[in-house]
């Protein structure tokens, strides 16, 4: 009956109100370049003070979701990832918008948003409980397997081009390594420069890799094509249920993705729409078309991205641990209202547990009127003229990237990544690969040397098969390393052949 | 540039990165281990497979030489002056703070990409900018660096 009630007590209109005004709030906020969950939810934790716990809830679990999803429609409209998770949306979502689709690229990632967000909401409802313990299952091999596998979506995303793409990936990597070891936390690769001593942040090299060198470029194609004509948006359009068809397994095998993604505590949703587009890269019928403007794309990182957000809620709400700094913000909160928790917060607290559910489904299904508005706030900023309206683009670059954490060196290394990302893309190295190996790059080196530590003298045959969990995802990573490989080698037999 | 020599070119310069980073890693000598874990280990091991790759690139065209699918303009006189535009916003925006530093940016960026308008250019980047430091600095709370006479 507690249950019941607080799954109700979403839907009084007070908390409904809150709920959309952190929806709308996040949107805006996630839609400006750098500045991502964190800012918006600290902008509005403050008014939360004077609230009860429910209504608190839902105004920041509405800024949550919105910001995670308002990031796309900065990517897709300008090139520019508002938030990393949404670096993958901008492949297939600014060609889509190119091409005069902004409207519909838009509902894509709209739709896919929502779809995602109820999925991971409604796993969230039902096994929240066997969930986290799944979670305690994930010790430092089944983090480095799980983390491998995400690396090796560098080799799907690629095809075609995989030398190339494995050195953009490596590049990444290394770009990961840049600041304190993470055993000894003596400093590396910082060429004598204090500040890079606390490493490099995503934020600005995700601004400088794709915003920045895409400014460059368009300038370049302009003198060349004459004007180009910029991208604007007529709102947003839905996409009908004909066009969903055959995309439907992309959906829920993308949600899947997010939400298990989301129950790891330290991944996060950058990483979980990078697999997800990988994987989808490596199984979708059209996946020739990526990067020209596919919805497939779209899809897998929208969906992935948003299901972080109720799979993120699980370890928060039934074993008290904060997975990223969005959920520890959370967990302050629950903290700030006398509620601790934990794995009796289920028992003790049902009515705040549901009501914290359905105020999350609840933000998901209020993206759709938040986003129309938001997207006509950005479509007066694009009636600008191209020259002008790239003017403002270098300017919330740069903005984005200071924001992030108020570093003057964090500008520094948005314009040095912004010229490098324009040099390589000039080169023909694929951009992607060096955003999936910074994000995962310190996660990767800490998880081999946790591996390291807890393999001790054991064998490394018995330590392996110590873990099921391990195995499966290593089985895989082999997969996804393999399958583009042959699959592009029958294809080059079948040309011979005929 | 013919594709071969672009992939000469790449792939050396890849080596020459390799090369510079893995000099930095000698500087290292005495560091702390953990558990026999060198801070360095992981890098060479990264900076081995970049130069590998590298040298891949470099002699093996064939595995290489697709084009990611993405058009390449030429380069034109624009691109050394967009890169000029680009570090002295940079520039400014460390010594004279946000806001004149982005007006001055966002107006050499406009004229760069063929912007005639001075006048209205000016007008518009003065306004919009005014909008985006308001936006920061009341609704969103974020400091922005102003000019140190202010």
């Amino acid at each position: 009956m507690d249950s019941l009630q607080g799954a109700l007590s979403a839907l009084t209109p007070l908390n409904l109100g809150m709920n959309f005004m952190g929806v709308l709030v996040g949107m805006i906020v996630g839609a400006l370049p750098g500045l991502g969950s964190v800012v918006a939810i600290t902008v509005c934790l403050p008014f939360t003070f004077g609230m009860d716990a429910g209504t608190a809830m839902a105004l920041l679990l509405g800024v949550y979701c919105g910001s995670i999803c308002g990031g796309s429609i900065s990517a897709i409209l300008i090139n520019t990832p508002g938030t990393p998770q949404s670096a993958c949306t901008s492949l297939d979502g600014f060609p889509m918008a190119k091409a005069g689709k902004s409207a519909k690229a838009i509902g894509w990632a709209l739709s896919a948003s929502i779809a995602g967000g109820i999925f991971s909401c409604l796993v969230l409802s039902i096994a929240t409980p066997t969930l986290a313990a799944f979670a305690l299952e994930f010790g430092a091999l089944e983090t480095f397997a799980l983390i491998l596998m995400g690396l090796t979506c560098i080799s799907s995303i690629s095809a075609g081009n995989q030398m190339k793409g494995l050195a953009a990936g490596v590049m990444g990597l290394l770009l990961a390594c840049v600041g304190g070891s993470p055993f000894s936390s003596e400093s590396r690769f910082t060429f004598g420069l204090f500040s890079l001593n606390s490493g490099i942040d995503l934020v600005p090299v995700i601004v400088g890799v794709f915003a920045l060198s895409e400014v460059i470029t368009r300038a370049e194609s302009m003198l060349y094509e004459g004007r180009v004509e910029a991208t604007s948006t007529s709102g947003v359009t839905l996409p009908s249920m004909k066009e969903w068809s055959g995309r439907y397994w992309l959906l829920l095998k993308s949600s899947i993705i997010g939400t298990i993604v989301g129950i790891m505590p330290g991944t996060g949703a950058a990483t979980a729409s990078f697999l997800s587009y990988g994987e989808a890269k490596r199984s979708s019928p059209r996946r020739e078309n990526f990067g020209k403007g596919e919805p497939d794309s779209i899809i897998a990182a929208e969906s992935a991205n948003n299901a972080v957000t109720g799979g993120a809620m699980v370890p928060t709400l039934a074993l008290g641990i904060p997975g990223d700094p969005v959920t520890a913000i959370m967990l302050a909160t629950f903290a700030i209202h006398g509620i601790s928790p934990g794995v009796r917060l289920m028992t003790e607290n049902p009515g705040i547990v549901y009501g914290t559910f359905a105020a999350l489904a609840v933000a998901n299904l209020l993206m759709y009127p938040a986003c129309v508005i938001t997207t006509r706030l950005f479509n007066y900023f694009l009636r600008l003229p191209e020259p002008i309206l790239m003017g403002f683009v270098v300017v919330l670059c740069i903005l984005g990237s200071y924001g992030a954490r108020g570093n003057m060196v964090d500008v520094v290394v948005t314009m040095v990544a912004g010229v490098l990302a324009y040099v390589l893309r000039r080169q023909g190295f694929p951009m992607p690969p060096i955003v999936i190996g910074l994000v995962l790059g310190q996660q990767f080196e800490m998880s081999i040397g946790q591996m390291l530590l807890f393999k001790g003298t054991e064998s490394w045959l018995s330590f392996l098969l110590s873990s099921p969990i391990a195995m499966v995802l290593f089985l895989f990573s082999a997969g996804m390393i393999a399958l583009p490989v042959l699959s592009d080698t029958v294809k080059r037999k079948k040309q011979t052949s005929s | 540039m013919t594709l071969i020599k672009r992939n000469m070119l790449s792939g050396f310069s890849i080596v020459l990165v390799a090369l510079i980073l893995y000099s930095q890693t000698l500087s290292m000598g005495d560091a702390f281990l953990t558990e026999g874990i060198h801070p360095m280990d992981y890098p060479r091991v990264l900076i081995g497979l970049l130069a590998v790759l590298g040298f891949i690139i470099a002699f093996k065209p064939s595995a290489s030489a697709c084009s990611t699918g993405e058009h390449i303009a030429p380069i034109t006189s624009r691109t050394p002056l967009m890169l000029l535009a680009l570090s002295l916003y940079a520039l400014l925006f460390v010594y004279v703070g946000f806001y004149v530093s982005s007006v001055v940016g966002a107006s050499c960026c406009a004229l760069v990409m063929g912007w005639k308008r001075c006048g209205l250019l000016l007008l518009v980047n003065l306004v919009g900018v005014a909008c985006i430091w308001l936006l920061f600095t009341y609704a969103l709370k974020i400091p922005l660096p102003v000019f140190p006479w202010w």
